[in-house]
């Protein structure tokens, strides 16, 4: 529940935005007018104007906090020691890559953040890692001397990052804790155990289904 | 099951103490960092979450939300599912914005630690904006697998809108 504003996000979520607000408004209006409840409208317009505030605030500042001692966990050596554990995973699912060796170093910090909960920080790393693995730094694509089957091995490994940052396994859903805390719980890390098996099947899920679609020609020695 | 998971927070709350003791200065500019970082982000997020929180208002007020779970009752009995977390399981692949507000209504409605509440938990926590991550990272590249992509991840949105009211069923609100 952790999302960095990018360019393109914002005119996605724009749009999505835009539409069900207008959808729901209408609906809304059309609603209230066949129950008569049209003058509860207003009040509810800006009721929900200061909830959104309060919403905000306390989710605010429970992000600034995780965020800030996570990445101070991060830069504190967790991520080196991450790293190292996450190789043989990096093998499995990122077999181009690893062969190759390119963009391992990325890969791992993206999944590394994505562990952390440090879901700002994730998306950048990972966007870094589809240049690396996709060969878009100077806004090319990679180049053809790496060989056909070289390069849809490295198709197939950003496949697989995509479809891993749809379904990551969630360690420590920040946002989802202040919320649960602002709205009272009285215990809201109680949901962590479930959580985090839950994303983790839902990983291995999409980590099977991409291999089992995305299989390059000709993958064994690349 | 529910007393361990008391002990976490508190656990992390001394890891980080400690370190913040052995790390000094440096632990102290990354957690500054990391923290700006937070704020810019939940900045951004304000505007959709307005709009998102005053549809919600505006939806559940003038009762277009009952009709909505009305319609869909006999379905969800059916398959044992409560009509209330429809609308977020729809929801959750699309907007990230709007399952924030979805969630905190379905809390304010139901309380974090209803059924509902654990089960919509479990969802919100365990997956990820599937349009936003899709957006993102495949935007402006020729991708090879692009169709094959987005399958997999929307039969992944399901497969973990399942699991999430199953899981939260089972697990959290059996014991």
């Amino acid at each position: 529940m952790t999302e960095t504003p990018q360019p393109s996000r914002r005119t996605e979520e724009d749009i999505v935005a835009g539409i069900l607000f207008g959808v729901m408004a209408l609906l809304s209006v059309i609603c209230a007018a066949a129950e008569g409840k049209l003058s509860a409208l207003g009040g509810a317009l800006f009721s929900g104007a200061s909830d959104a505030v309060t919403l905000s605030l306390s989710l605010c500042g429970s992000m600034c906090l995780f965020c800030g001692l996570l990445r101070m966990l991060g830069e504190m050596g967790a991520l080196g020691v991450l790293k190292r554990i996450l190789m043989p995973l990096i093998r499995l699912l990122f077999g181009g890559a690893a062969r190759q060796g390119i963009a391992v170093d990325e890969i791992a910090a993206s999944l590394s953040a994505n562990l952390l909960g440090l879901g700002n920080a994730a998306t950048p790393l990972g966007i870094a890692a589809m240049d690396a693995l996709l060969g878009r730094d100077a806004g090319e694509d990679r180049p053809p001397k790496a060989g056909k089957a070289q390069a849809d091995a490295l198709q197939a490994d950003a496949a697989m990052l995509v479809v891993w940052n749809t379904a990551p396994p969630s360690l420590f859903p920040t946002a989802l804790l202040a919320l649960r805390h602002a709205a009272g719980s009285a215990d809201p890390a109680a949901v962590l155990p479930a959580v985090f098996l839950t994303s983790l099947c839902g990983c291995v899920f999409a980590a099977v289904l991409t291999k089992l679609t995305c299989a390059p020609h000709g993958r064994e020695n690349v | 099951m529910m007393g361990w998971t008391q002990m976490l927070l508190p656990a992390l709350i001394a890891l980080v103490g400690g370190m913040f003791l052995l790390g000094g200065d440096r632990a102290l500019k990354a957690f500054a960092a990391g923290a700006a970082e937070g704020l810019r982000s939940a900045v951004s997020l304000f505007p959709t979450l307005l709009l998102f929180v005053c549809a919600a208002a505006l939806f559940r007020s003038s009762g277009a939300m009952e009709i909505l779970c009305g319609f869909l009752t006999p379905l969800c009995e059916t398959l044992h599912l409560d009509a209330a977390l429809v609308p977020l399981l729809l929801i959750r692949p699309l907007s990230g914005s709007a399952s924030t507000a979805m969630l905190s209504e379905l809390f304010a409605s139901y309380g974090p630690d209803s059924p509902i509440g654990l089960c919509a938990s479990v969802l919100c926590g365990a997956s990820e904006t599937m349009l936003y991550v899709i957006a993102v990272y495949c935007g402006g590249r020729s991708l090879r697998y692009r169709r094959q992509i987005f399958v997999c991840a929307a039969l992944t949105a399901v497969f973990l809108s399942v699991m999430s009211v199953l899981v939260g069923r089972w697990l959290l609100c059996v014991p």
